[in-house]
C-alpha cells in the first residue's frame, strides 16, 4: 500500500471497503426485509426507503468494483475504482451503510424484542413462534421458575456449606495412618477411620446422584414410617427439600473430602517436619499449620463444587424437590411446549453458574494474599 | 565439655534396599560445635534427620536426656522440644507471620502465655537481627531472613541442642554470611550444635570437631585443624582436595 496510508482499517482508504461495506449492507437489507412490528419506524416510509437506497447503492458500487477486479485482475489496484477520490467516497459511503444498518438493528432487533415481550405478556394463549412462546411461558410460569431458582440456589449453597463441614471431618478420618508408636487400639481405630472414609467415598463416587436421591428419600421415608408417623407428618419432617439437601450434602462430602485431601497433600512436607521438630504433635501440626494452608489451596476447587451443585441439583427433581428443573417440567406440562421452556431453563442455569463464577472469582481475589507466585528473593 | 548431651550407637537406616547409614557411632558433648561434612549422598542429612526421628531408623540407639529415642514408649514430642532443627529449605510456616512462627510452638507445646511467648520471640528475633520484621509475612522475606527466622523459631523452644541441616545451601553466596554470623554468635554463646554443611571455612573456623562421612559411615573425625590440614584417611583427603580445587577455580 502507498506510503500515505495511515490509520487503522476503519479510517483508511483501501479497496476492502467494498467487501466489508457490502456485507453490512446485505445484513441491513435482510433485516429490513424481515417481519416488521407496529413499533417499526423503518417500513415502506421515507426513512425505510432511504436506508434501502443506501444499501442498494453501496451494493451497486461494490458490484462495479468487483467487475473491474475481474476484468483487470493485476491492474485492479491502479484502476479508477481504486484511486483516491473513489476510495474516499466509498469509505464515507460505507459509514452511511453502517449507520443505516444500526438503525435497522434497532428497528428489527430491539423494538421487535420489546414488541414480542409485550404481546406475550398480553397474550391469552401460548403464541406460535419459538421466541414469543419462550417469553410467554417464562412470564406465565414466573412464580414457579423463581421458586425453582431460589430452591436451587439454597440447595447448592447449603449443600456445599454442610458438605464442607462434613468433609473436614471426613478428611481427618481419611488421612489417619497407623504409626508404629501408637498402641494397638489407636492403630486399629485409625485403620477403621481411614477404611470407613475410603468406603464412603467409594460408594458415593461410584453411584449416580439420582439413584442416591431416591435411596435417601425412601430410606428416610421408611424409617419414619416405622416410628408410626402418618404420611403427612413424614412429609413435614422428611420433606422433599430436606431429603434433597441431605443428598446434595452427602454427595458433595465425598468429593470435597478428596479435594481437601489433595489440598493437604499439596502442602510441603517441610511444614509438617518443621512443626514436628519443634515438638508439636501430629494433630497440632495438622490443625495449626497444615490444614489452614490446605483449605486455602482448596478454595478454587470448593467453589467449583458449588457450581457443580447448582447444576447437579437438577437431578433431585426426580424425588419432587421444587428446584428449577422441577419448575421447568411443571411449566412445560401446563403449556404443552417443551423445547422452548427447557431452553429458558438452560439459560437460567447458565446465568446462575456464570454469576456464581464471577462471585467466586471476586471472592478468590479478595482472599488471595499473594503467597503463591511471588518467589522469595534469596 | 565432658558432659555428653547426645549419644548415637550403631545407628542404621535403610531406604528400601539402599543402606544409607551403616552403623553410626557419635557422641556430642555439651557446648560443642560439631560439623558433619562429606559428599552429597553420604548420609549426613539423613543422620541429622534421624537424630530427632524425622526419619524412622532401623536399628541402633539415640541417647538424649537420659532416654533412648528409639524406645517406642518414649514421649517423642517432649524430647523433640529440646532438639532444635534448622532446615535447608527454611520451612517457615507459610500461614503465619514472623512473630507467630516463633510463638506457635511455645504456646501450643509448652503452653506458655502469649505475652511471655512473644517476649521470648522478640528477644530471639532481635538476636538474629530481625527486630524490624516481626509482623512481616513469612513468605515475603529473603532466603537469608527466612533462615534467621527459622533459627529464632528453634531458639524460642530453648533447646539443649541445635541441628542445622545444610542451613546455607539454598542461599546465594552473598547472603550466606548473614546466616553464618548468627550461627557463629550462637556457638560463641555455648550452644551445642550439630551442623551439616558444605561451608568448609565455617567448619574450619567455628567447629570444635569435624566429622567426615562417606557412604553411610563416619570415616574420620577430630579437631578441624587436623582434618583440614592433615587428613589421615585417603577418602577425606580426596574430598577436601576436590573442594579446595573448586575454591580456587
Amino acid at each position: 500500500m502507498n506510503a500515505t496510508a495511515k490509520g487503522n482499517f476503519i479510517t483508511r482508504d483501501h479497496p476492502y471497503v467494498f467487501l466489508g461495506g457490502s456485507l453490512i449492507a446485505l445484513l441491513g437489507l435482510s433485516l429490513l426485509n424481515g417481519p416488521s412490528t407496529p413499533y417499526s419506524f423503518l417500513t415502506d416510509n421515507v426513512p425505510g426507503l432511504l436506508c434501502r437506497l443506501v444499501f442498494w447503492a453501496f451494493l451497486a458500487i461494490s458490484v462495479v468494483a468487483l467487475i473491474f477486479k475481474l476484468v483487470y485482475k493485476k491492474y485492479y489496484r491502479s484502476c479508477v475504482m481504486c484511486r483516491q477520490p473513489m476510495l474516499k467516497i466509498s469509505r464515507w459511503a460505507s459509514y452511511l451503510v453502517v449507520l443505516a444498518c444500526v438503525l435497522a438493528l434497532i428497528d428489527r432487533g430491539l423494538l421487535q424484542l420489546i414488541y414480542t415481550v409485550q404481546t406475550a405478556m398480553e397474550a391469552t394463549s401460548n403464541p406460535q413462534g419459538f421466541f414469543p412462546s419462550m417469553v410467554y411461558m417464562s412470564l406465565k410460569g414466573k412464580d414457579m421458575l423463581l421458586t425453582g431458582i431460589w430452591t436451587t440456589v439454597r440447595l447448592a449453597l447449603l449443600g456445599t456449606a454442610i458438605a464442607f463441614v462434613l468433609a473436614i471431618f471426613m478428611v481427618f478420618l481419611r488421612i489417619q495412618e497407623p504409626d508404629k508408636r501408637d498402641n494397638d487400639l489407636v492403630r486399629f481405630l485409625k485403620w477403621i477411620a481411614s477404611r470407613f472414609a475410603r468406603f464412603y467415598i467409594f460408594i458415593i463416587r461410584g453411584t449416580p446422584m439420582m439413584v442416591q436421591a431416591l435411596v435417601f428419600y425412601y430410606f428416610g421415608f421408611n424409617l419414619f414410617k416405622r416410628t408410626g408417623m402418618t404420611v403427612t407428618e413424614i412429609n413435614h419432617v422428611w420433606s422433599f427439600f430436606v431429603s434433597g439437601l441431605c443428598t446434595v450434602s452427602l454427595n458433595s462430602t465425598a468429593y470435597l473430602t478428596e479435594v481437601l485431601r489433595g489440598g493437604i497433600q499439596a502442602v510441603d512436607r517441610g511444614q509438617t517436619e518443621a512443626a514436628r521438630s519443634l515438638g508439636m504433635s501430629n494433630w497440632q501440626s495438622m490443625i495449626k499449620v497444615v490444614f489452614p494452608q490446605a483449605v486455602k489451596n482448596s478454595i478454587p476447587a470448593i467453589g467449583n463444587e458449588f457450581i457443580i451443585n447448582i447444576k447437579d441439583s437438577s437431578v433431585l427433581s426426580v424425588i419432587g424437590v421444587m428446584d428449577l428443573m422441577y419448575a421447568t417440567k411443571s411449566v412445560s406440562g401446563i403449556y404443552f411446549r417443551s423445547l422452548e421452556i427447557y431452553c429458558v431453563a438452560a439459560l437460567l442455569y447458565l446465568i446462575l453458574t456464570w454469576l456464581s463464577s464471577l462471585l467466586l472469582q471476586y471472592l478468590g481475589k479478595k482472599l488471595d494474599t499473594p503467597v503463591k507466585g511471588i518467589p522469595s528473593s534469596n | 565439655m565432658d558432659e555428653c548431651v547426645l549419644k548415637i550407637e550403631q545407628l542404621e537406616k535403610r531406604f528400601g534396599s539402599l543402606e544409607v547409614l551403616k552403623g553410626i557411632d557419635l557422641e556430642i558433648h555439651k557446648g560443642e560445635v560439631v560439623c558433619i561434612i562429606g559428599a552429597s549422598g553420604s548420609g549426613k542429612s539423613t543422620l541429622l534427620r534421624c537424630i530427632n526421628l524425622l526419619e524412622e531408623t532401623d536399628a541402633g540407639h539415640i541417647w538424649f536426656d537420659g532416654k533412648d529415642l528409639m524406645d517406642l514408649s518414649v514421649d517423642l514430642n517432649a524430647l523433640r522440644q529440646k532438639i532444635g532443627m534448622v532446615f535447608q529449605s527454611f520451612n517457615l510456616f507459610n500461614n503465619k507471620n514472623v512473630l507467630d512462627n516463633c510463638t506457635l510452638a511455645p504456646m501450643t507445646v509448652r503452653r506458655i502465655s502469649r505475652s511471655q511467648a512473644e517476649e521470648t520471640a522478640v528477644r530471639n528475633l532481635t538476636t538474629v537481627g530481625l527486630k524490624d520484621f516481626i509482623y512481616a509475612d513469612s513468605t515475603r522475606l529473603s532466603g537469608g531472613q527466612k533462615q534467621r527466622v527459622a533459627i529464632a523459631r528453634a531458639l524460642c523452644m530453648e533447646p539443649e541442642i541445635m541441628l542445622f541441616d545444610e542451613p546455607t545451601s539454598a542461599l546465594d553466596p552473598e547472603i550466606v554470611g548473614e546466616v553464618l554470623d548468627v550461627m557463629k554468635d550462637l556457638a560463641a554463646q555455648g550452644m551445642t550444635m550439630v551442623v551439616v554443611t558444605h561451608e568448609m571455612a565455617f567448619a574450619k573456623e567455628v567447629s570444635d570437631r569435624v566429622v567426615f562421612m562417606d557412604q553411610g559411615v563416619i570415616l574420620e573425625q577430630g579437631n578441624p585443624k587436623e582434618i583440614f590440614v592433615n587428613p589421615k584417611n585417603e577418602r577425606t583427603r580426596e574430598f577436601l582436595a576436590r573442594y579446595l580445587e573448586d575454591r580456587q577455580a
